[in-house]
């Protein structure tokens, strides 16, 4: 690791480490994300191998830019550019008030990439706020790639087990493992909401258990009408992820972040969910330059 | 829906019909299939045998059938089993080698296939064993990062397989003018 000089670590990634550095050449700062590889393993890690295979393909402004692989006997050290800040980081410097433009800055920087990735058969199942990054001219980067893959046409099933649980959908909360491109639109309504609200976070829950019955719960309450079957126990048995066609109306609870755009991000049937493209034509960018549309 | 698209008069578009389908992802499969297209060019393959003095045309043929085999006991997708063959043939267009190692690079292709698409990927072990531990771990592994290199670390090659099936459901193929089309590949 001659050619780069460690500062100090950053964080831990979905696997290994992550450590700021500098290049000793160009004095270029970047982020080192180190991958172990041990004799008696499986070699490379599958989702280390997805990560590096798909940033590989996907160059775009608001993805993280994947700059080498170095290999070395027993690790492969990813070198990525380096971000200042993570999103949550940003959060915490503001006191809970945000700026609405900066806001809608934000969600175009994510609809543009997501239809981007789409476009290009990725879907990155792994949308949570602390995953963005921010660098010093305020664009926005999804770093962290680990359990994104690439899908077919049609889709097959893929693992359930995605998606850091307060963002995942409710078709995979309650076990779907056939799912698309509309499974980073829940989360992306997910981090909307997030943003609208600055860090309040819509669906907790610390296990797959109790994030089903949070939003069952929650599900009962705006929409009593759904009946039978409700409450504790239940909530396996119901089939509401492809059926429902439940618009969820956040007023009651979270008044700050009642937004016509949430309605349509959030709906538990994903094939009704807005996608990426859709979320781009959307009249709340009507007043955006037209330099952001494309950008 | 506004994507500016056009289908020729006369011709049923098919992601119309398959609109409602959320597994067709109609929405985005023509971009993905043009996408496909452009990224054909990145992966060039050659006549790499000619450069090969230890390895003929009836060895990979006999190499691609064993891999069937493998695809069948591992119950994997087609899809795997088409990205390893590319991956032996992008490998062999750069690499000169001896007969030993061909079938060292043609499980250590579809092990990396299985990481790339597979839910459940067969272990190490597995490709061990069904080489009839004729190659050890160290050497697997080793052959996965040098494989990794020389094609770049990009595995979002398109594949015919992909191709054929569009064309098919686009086209309403029959099930056997299908499978006989599969049987070409």
């Amino acid at each position: 690791m001659q050619k780069y000089e460690k500062l100090e670590k950053i964080g831990e990634g979905t696997y290994g480490t992550v450590f700021k550095a500098k290049n000793r050449e160009t004095q270029e700062i970047v982020a080192l994300k180190r991958v172990r590889l041990d004799d008696d393993d499986e070699g490379v890690p599958s989702s280390a191998l997805r990560e590096i295979c798909l940033l590989k393909e996907l160059k775009h402004k608001n993805i993280v830019r994947l700059h080498d692989v170095l290999h070395s006997d027993k690790k492969l050290t990813l070198v990525f550019e380096h971000c200042d800040q993570d999103l949550k980081k940003y959060f915490d410097s503001l006191n809970g008030e945000i700026d609405p433009d900066i806001v809608k800055s934000f969600i175009t920087q994510r609809s543009n990439r997501l239809s981007f990735s789409h476009c290009k058969h990725v879907i990155g199942r792994q949308q949570k706020y602390p995953s963005l990054a921010l660098n010093e001219s305020g664009e926005l980067k999804l770093a962290d790639f680990g359990l994104a893959r690439a899908f077919g046409i049609p889709v097959r099933c893929y693992s359930a087990e995605v998606v850091t649980l307060w963002y995942r959908p409710p078709d995979v909360l309650f076990g779907a493992k056939l799912y698309n491109t509309s499974i980073d639109m829940w989360s992306a309504g997910c981090i909307f909401a997030v943003l609208k609200s600055v860090t309040q976070i819509l669906f907790m829950g610390e296990s797959e258990d109790e994030g089903q019955y949070t939003f069952t719960v929650f599900l009962n309450h705006e929409q009593s009408s759904l009946g039978e079957g409700e409450g504790e126990g239940q909530y396996k048995s119901t089939s509401l992820h492809l059926e429902s066609t439940v618009h969820l109306s956040y007023s009651k609870y979270f008044s700050k972040i009642r937004h016509r755009r949430l309605n349509r991000l959030l709906i538990c049937n994903p094939a009704l969910r807005m996608s990426a493209e859709d979320a781009m034509t959307h009249s709340y960018f009507a007043d955006l330059l037209p330099s952001l549309h494309n950008g | 829906e506004s994507s500016g698209r056009t289908v020729p008069e006369g011709v049923t578009d098919f992601d119309k019909e398959t609109e409602n389908d959320p597994f067709a992802v109609a929405e985005y499969a023509e971009e993905i299939f043009q996408y496909y297209k452009n990224r054909e060019d990145i992966f060039p393959i050659d006549k790499y045998i000619d450069r090969q003095p230890d390895v003929s045309k009836s060895m990979r043929s006999i190499l691609v059938d064993w891999m069937v085999e493998v695809q069948e006991s591992f119950e994997l997708n087609h899809e795997t089993l088409y990205l390893a063959v590319k991956i032996i043939d992008l490998y062999l267009t750069k690499n000169v080698i001896t007969r030993d190692v061909l079938q060292l690079v043609g499980s250590t292709a579809i092990f990396i296939a299985c990481k790339f698409d597979e839910r459940i990927p067969p272990y190490v072990d597995d490709f061990l064993y069904i080489c009839d531990d004729a190659y050890n771990r160290k050497e697997l592994i080793s052959m996965e990062i040098k494989i990794l290199k020389t094609i770049g670390y990009d595995l979002g090659i398109p594949l015919s397989y992909r191709f054929l099936r569009r064309y098919a459901r686009c086209g309403k193929v029959c099930m056997e003018d299908l499978t006989l089309a599969r049987y070409i590949l």
